[in-house]
């Protein structure tokens, strides 16, 4: 399965070894496919203090076949049709039209304007405990 | 190469699930192995990238993003705007 993890959950995922965001991220491997873009990369490391942590962030998307950062941007009339979908800034309609585009099964995010306002069809959202939750009940 | 070999038992029906996957990939038991401890062997080492990088914000006193889910999402959409402002807010005007 495909998924894309939203910042906020990566961010939490690292330096809260104990979240459900941890786990999530403990659990990607060939099963459970991790793709994000490269602006979620960037909102991690401009978080991140110290140059070794960064370059330990990247060296989780080296070499991996379950691992990836998608450079390539996001087709604009996508970014427009998750505008009109209920994500009006933007950047945000940026993260959702990626999701669309890369065809991930889930976007796991802790930002309520994801999980309260988008309306799409192409992919669900949820926050990392009701991913893991689902998951482990196999579910999804 | 290196052709050394050895033997080992396996359940029947293991070994009757190794055939079975290794058909369904059209390759045979041996191959089937191989695959499955080279994913294996990457996702140990995905989760060592993790600890590293886990252990280096540890030794590094902890992320200044907040402390609960509320602050850390607040910051990251701080993040977001001013990245997606400087870097991509062009490609879609």
């Amino acid at each position: 399965m495909r998924i894309c993890i939203d910042s906020c959950v990566f961010v939490t995922g690292i330096h809260q070894t104990d979240s459900a965001a941890a786990r999530l991220l403990d659990l990607v491997g060939p099963d459970l496919i991790l793709i994000i873009p490269r602006l979620v990369a960037q909102e991690v490391t401009a978080n991140l203090p110290a140059a070794e942590q960064v370059r330990c962030f990247y060296r989780l998307f080296h070499n991996y076949s379950f691992a990836f950062i998608v450079d390539e941007p996001v087709p604009k009339y996508l970014v427009e049709k998750y505008i009109g979908l209920g994500l009006p800034e933007k950047a945000d309609a940026f993260i959702g039209a990626f999701a669309e585009w890369v065809q991930v099964r889930y976007l796991i995010s802790d930002n309520r304007h994801f999980l309260r306002d988008l309306q799409t069809d192409a992919f669900g959202v949820l926050d990392a405990q009701t991913f893991l939750e689902r998951w482990e009940m196999a579910l999804l | 190469m290196d052709e050394r070999t050895v033997s080992i038992e396996l359940p029947q029906r293991l070994y009757q699930d190794l055939e079975f996957l290794a058909a369904q990939d059209q390759t045979d038991p041996v191959e089937m192995i191989a695959r499955l401890v080279a994913l294996a062997c990457e996702r140990q080492a995905w989760r060592r990238n993790l600890t590293e990088l886990r252990e280096e914000i540890r030794r590094h006193g902890g992320l200044s993003v907040g402390t609960t889910k509320e602050q850390v999402v607040e910051r990251l959409r701080q993040t977001r705007r001013q990245i997606f402002e400087a870097e991509y807010a062009h490609l879609y005007r």
